[in-house]
């Protein structure tokens, strides 16, 4: 049985304006329930190649398709629908200062219709396991960085996507919160949520087991678990889907 | 729950500030107008009523050496008559005859007088096509060029011009009510799309979780709709003590013209349709604005 890819790029590049391209050529595929971090120095194209996938932009040329369906050739009222599937935490937060943390995190329940008391009871139990039990209520411009990164993933957890895209999300963090944002994710990825994850931290993707994808010069490799991108002798190894 | 009826920071928006302004402003003007409308209107139809149907031309007896010549009046009258018939919106016009005219007077002089004996003027019976318009100004003017001795009806030819007064005040009260509500309807319009500018990035954010472009036009509508019907509200009772002094006014000069323009329950009820109209208005131009402008965004 052919596997199920939910990301599927195919010679795909990317320029704003009339800059330079990038992302060249990228071809590559993500089956259905992985687990990826992403990584590469600033300004590889991270933040570029997630927002191709969270639909805020499209490629220049080439092909992208989500959950199988090309997304170029999307009816604009199908688009919420599909938002509805995919999760982001961004890399500048985008929390709305004027709501509260609770507010915050509903909104993706409140824009798909669920109902009050139970938006009410499923943010609070979130917002409690992130470790914001105490700043319900807060606005953002209260918080911390690293509690308003909480909020954020909290919000694009809350509507347990099928696909979770996070850009640097335990930047602002220490290492014990990032480890159980962690976890939250590898929970997630265990009930079928694919997860790619930005980063530039190298002790959390020594921590957990997963492969990566990395960016470079607008190239993209894909390495397995263990093997990395600084160690020269294993780069022919790596594998390119 | 009304806490979080939206998610939009609209508290910024200081340029809403001017719609409850300008809608109160449109229903205070509009309410006006429709007041003034409906009063003179229902003054008018009643004046119609007593001008419409029929009229009665004049002819006095010429006299000649103290004698009528009975004559040059009977070409007069003639002439009249053919001058009536070619005036369009006239049916009909005939002389009264000797007899009908013995008739007219019998209750005031008894059965036995002679007709000739009197200096009565000869009258002219006029039927008019119901609702046709006539000209009384020209034909007014055709008589006495033509026929000196003849005159018409003159509170008629009076009342004719009142009412040509009020359709033109009409004519302009609907003018300046399409010129207030386009104002509105641009306003409404302007303070839209500026706070969909301002709040873009919110806007792009609700998107992105998947919300519906009717989730966001839904909440403009909402806000919209509360600050028309502040406007509304304080626009319509701005209006109630000038009607109220108004009819005040028009009670004390009873039996007047003025008398007719009645200000009744169905009055009152198209006057408070005002205020709903114009929040109704507000509202859909929002809605609208916002499905258009987010249409174009990704
Ligand atoms: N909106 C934009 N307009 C123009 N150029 C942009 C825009 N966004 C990103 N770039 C450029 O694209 C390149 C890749 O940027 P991107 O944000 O994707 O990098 P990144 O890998 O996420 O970096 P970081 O690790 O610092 O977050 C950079 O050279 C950047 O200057
Ligand atoms: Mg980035």
């Amino acid at each position: 049985m052919a596997e199920t890819y939910v990301i599927e790029f195919d010679a795909v590049g990317l320029r704003y304006g009339q800059g330079a391209e990038v992302l060249r050529d990228i071809s590559f595929a993500l089956p259905a329930g992985s687990f990826y971090f992403l990584t590469g120095e600033s300004g590889a194209g991270k933040t570029s190649l997630l927002s191709l996938l969270y639909l805020a932009r499209s490629p220049t040329r080439g092909s992208v398709k989500l959950f199988g369906k090309g997304v170029h050739n999307i009816p604009r009222d199908d688009l919420p629908e599909l938002r509805r599937r995919i999760g982001v935490v961004f890399q500048d937060f985008r929390l709305l200062d004027h709501l509260s943390a609770v507010d915050n995190v509903a909104l993706p329940l409140r824009v798909a219709g669920y109902p009050e008391d139970e938006i009410q009871k499923r943010v609070a139990e979130l917002l409690m396991w992130v470790g914001l039990g105490a700043h319900l209520n807060a606005k953002p411009p209260t918080l911390s960085g690293g509690q308003k990164q909480s909020v954020a993933i909290a919000r694009a957890v809350i509507n347990r996507p099928q696909l979770l895209l996070a850009d640097e999300p335990t930047g602002n963090m220490d290492d014990k919160s990032a480890a159980r944002l962690m976890r939250l994710f590898i929970e997630l990825n265990k009930r079928g949520t694919t997860v790619v994850i930005a980063t530039h931290n190298e002790g959390l993707i020594r921590t957990f087991p997963y492969p990566r994808i990395h960016l470079a010069n607008g190239q993209l490799t894909i390495y397995p678990v263990g093997y990395s991108p600084d160690q020269a002798y294993l780069k022919t190894e790596a594998l390119r889907v | 729950m009304f806490k979080r009826s939206s998610d939009l920071p609209f508290a910024n928006d200081t340029a809403a500030w001017f719609l409850p302004w300008m809608v109160m402003l449109m229903v205070f003007f509009a309410g006006l107008m429709t007041a003034g409308t409906l009063s003179l209107n229902s003054m008018l139809s009643r004046w119609s009523r007593s001008i419409s149907g029929s009229l009665t031309v004049q002819v006095i007896p010429i006299e000649e050496d103290g004698r009528i010549n009975k004559k040059k009046t009977q070409q007069e009258m003639q002439d009249v008559l053919d001058i009536l018939r070619k005036t369009a919106g006239i049916a009909s016009a005939r002389a009264l005859t000797d007899s009908q005219m013995k008739n007219l007077l019998k209750p005031w002089l008894g059965e036995s007088f002679l007709l000739e004996d009197l200096p009565m003027p000869y009258l002219i019976d006029v039927q008019l096509i119901p609702d046709a318009e006539v000209d009384l100004d020209m034909l007014k003017t055709l008589l006495a060029r033509n026929t000196p001795n003849a005159s018409l009806d003159v509170h008629k030819l009076w009342l004719g011009k009142l009412i040509k007064l009020v359709r033109t005040l009409d004519f302009l009260g609907s003018a300046l009510l399409s010129l207030v509500i386009a104002t509105t309807s641009v306003v409404v319009i302007y303070v839209t799309s500026s706070s969909l500018a301002v709040h873009k990035p919110v806007i792009e954010l609700l998107h992105q979780t998947g919300a519906h472009d009717g989730y966001i036009s839904k909440q403009y509508a909402q806000r919209t709709a509360v600050l028309a019907s502040v406007g509304a509200v304080v626009g319509f009772l701005g209006i109630l003590p000038i009607i109220f002094m108004l009819s005040s006014v028009v009670g004390e000069v009873q039996g007047g013209l003025l008398s007719e323009a009645r200000f009744d329950a169905a009055s009152w009820g198209l006057l408070s349709l005002v205020p709903v109209l114009a929040v109704i208005l507000s509202t859909l131009t929002a809605y609208w604005t916002v499905q258009k402008t987010l249409r174009r965004m990704l």
